[in-house]
């Protein structure tokens, strides 16, 4: 049956009313990273506007110091990355391929329990313990936070879904082989759920990467700021400098944007594939 | 497959590997979990701890009653539950509704995909700098669209007052988490069992019915999951109310979080900010539970209904 016209219609209409939901304001952040201060001085906004310039990335830049904050987000997102998946990869394995493991059970129910629980007050004894440590404002407290308790747990929700895909008849086989149990898991398990070490990869990068709640309240000194923490300090610096301000957005939006433009197909069917229960 | 009969250490292995784990579940998840229901029961706060002569004391549920403060606590928890609230249906809403038109197949369909995630990957504190400068009095473009068409007085603001304020937060929330939502739902809509459309078409039903009966049905389990997690999220993230209105104006944003990040860094004192915490559990297991119950009955009803025509 052809599909009517006005049905068609229908359709585009909606598409393009979803569009501009959700990417007009992404525009905006763009457009006014390049207008000139005085531009937000007056009312009536334009759309958009011809007389472009590149002051607001280099007051960013250069005065307020926010290339720092950049590669600080990059230390802290790398690092967790690559922790995350050392943990979970190692950890979704014992969960999902050992039938007599007696405590897999009782893991995969506190991991259950943990998702549910508000992690926001946990940033008080956290708070406290790196302070007693003398860990506050070091690379290191973050980066074990951010590996070790949230993401970790949607890390290996996720790894499980890839892993029990792997028949446990390849692992007998490595076993049969002679292999150790390290050499089956490195040799042959990995390389079979690269897919699913990716997927967790994106996902712990886009949640590092913009994570403001502990990068907040465990960071004071401004030479460790974050990309996020390094935004409201420059709001809070320059008032309302609304050029600058979106300058450093824009800036902070380009590896999410670049990642979610160039593997957004793939990590869209692996996102809601790793949700299948 | 029975490992035991080739290898004998057969717990060994899988301890092994989950050990880093095990370790991390202890130290960061279950152990600060604990502290903080003692902090709580502390007067612990940042001026008491930089006086060395300074021992922990215990004051019971001392910090519980000031949180409550002559039923200021009442309204934050209100404040949350419309938050909360207002951000699950409508991001459940909207984000079905991206989910469904991701389906179409149309032209553009590509494009439409790549730029559906990305409120999501935006920092909060991005989208609520922009909400602001979008919304602001004068100068805020969606502000100067909205006077236009004659939905806003002149002289109205809109962060200013304490209604509209709470909107544009919840629609902020929204914006975030439709995509989410959307790429969730997409992958089981997609796989629509199109032959029940078809039947239900022949036997005269239209694309709402259709909707109503086949798809939501067929999603549903999905939107479930979204719900809860839109729900966790919701008592978390204080990002775009910070950035936005800071909990203003007069606190009519404030909900728990804020509440919560306030008291512990803003004024520094720990022991009523666990406490906030501590609320924030309780509510979140309380409507988990009666969510869950109500879901239930609701599907029963439903049910029911069907089964009785």
């Amino acid at each position: 049956m052809k599909e009517k016209w006005y049905s068609l219609a229908l359709k585009y209409l909606s598409a393009l009313i979803v569009f501009i939901l959700v990417f007009f304001p992404i525009y905006w952040i763009i457009s006014c990273s390049f207008r000139h201060q005085s531009e937000f001085l007056v009312a009536n906004a334009p759309l958009w506007s011809t007389d472009l310039t590149l002051e607001n990335y280099r007051t960013a830049i250069m005065k307020a110091d926010f290339g720092r904050c950049i590669v600080n987000s990059c230390i802290y997102t790398f690092s967790t990355v690559l922790l995350t998946l050392a943990i979970a990869s190692l950890g979704a394995h014992a969960l999902t391929h050992f039938r007599n493991f007696r405590a897999a059970k009782k893991i995969q129910v506190f991991l259950y329990i943990q998702q549910m629980l508000p992690g926001l007050m946990m940033t008080i004894p956290m708070f406290l313990i790196y302070w007693k440590l003398g860990l506050l404002n070091t690379y290191t407290s973050l980066i074990l936070i951010y590996s070790c308790s949230g993401n970790l747990v949607v890390a290996v929700t996720m790894l499980n879904g890839y892993y029990s895909d792997v028949s446990n008849d390849l692992l007998e086989a490595a076993y049969i082989d002679g292999a150790s149990g390290w050499q089956a898991f490195w040799r042959v398990l990995l390389p079979l759920v690269r897919p699913g070490l990716i997927c967790v990869a994106i996902y712990t990068f886009i949640v590092t990467w913009q994570e403001f709640a502990y990068a907040q309240n465990l960071i004071t000194d401004n030479k460790m700021y974050n990309v996020t923490v390094g935004l409201t300090a420059f709001n809070k610096e320059r008032g309302k400098d609304w050029g600058g301000l979106f300058a450093a957005s824009t800036l902070i939006m380009v590896p999410t944007l670049v990642m979610m433009v160039t593997v957004q197909n793939y990590f869209i069917d692996s996102l809601a594939g790793a949700i299948k229960e | 497959m029975m490992k035991t009969s080739l290898r004998n250490s057969s717990q060994r292995t899988p301890w092994l590997f989950s050990s880093p784990l095990i370790l991390c579940m202890m130290t960061f998840m279950l152990f600060p979990f604990l502290l903080t229901f003692f902090i709580s029961l502390s007067n612990l706060s940042l001026q008491r701890m930089n006086n060395p002569t300074y021992q922990m004391g215990f004051v019971g549920l001392k910090n519980f009653i000031a949180i409550w403060d002559d039923g200021r606590l009442l309204k934050i928890i209100g404040r949350t539950f419309v938050w909360m609230g207002g951000s699950l249906v409508l991001g459940i809403t909207i984000g079905v509704f991206y989910s469904l038109v991701m389906t179409f197949d149309i032209r553009g369909k590509s494009i439409l995909k790549a730029v559906i995630l990305m409120p999501w990957v935006l920092p909060e504190v991005v989208t609520g700098y922009v909400m602001q400068l979008m919304f602001m009095s004068n100068q805020g473009i969606i502000w100067s669209m909205l006077v236009k068409i004659g939905l806003l007085g002149p002289d109205s603001t809109m962060l200013s007052n304490g209604s509209t304020a709470m909107l544009l937060v919840i629609l902020a929330n929204t914006w975030r988490a439709a995509p989410y939502v959307a790429v969730m739902v997409y992958g089981k809509m997609k796989s629509l069992p199109w032959g029940q459309v078809e039947a239900a078409r022949i036997d005269g039903a239209n694309s709402v019915q259709s909707f109503i009966y086949i798809t939501i049905p067929w999603i549903w389990p999905i939107v479930k999951r979204c719900g809860i997690l839109l729900f966790i999220w919701s008592f978390n993230a204080y990002g775009i109310i910070y950035t936005m209105t800071n909990g203003g104006p007069a606190n009519a944003t404030t909900n728990l979080a804020i509440a919560l990040r306030n008291m512990a860094f803003g004024q520094y004192n720990f022991g009523k900010g666990a406490a906030y915490g501590v609320v924030i559990l309780l509510l979140v297991l309380m409507s988990l539970g009666i969510l869950l119950l109500l879901l239930k009955l609701l599907v029963k009803a439903s049910a029911n209904r069907r089964n009785a025509h």
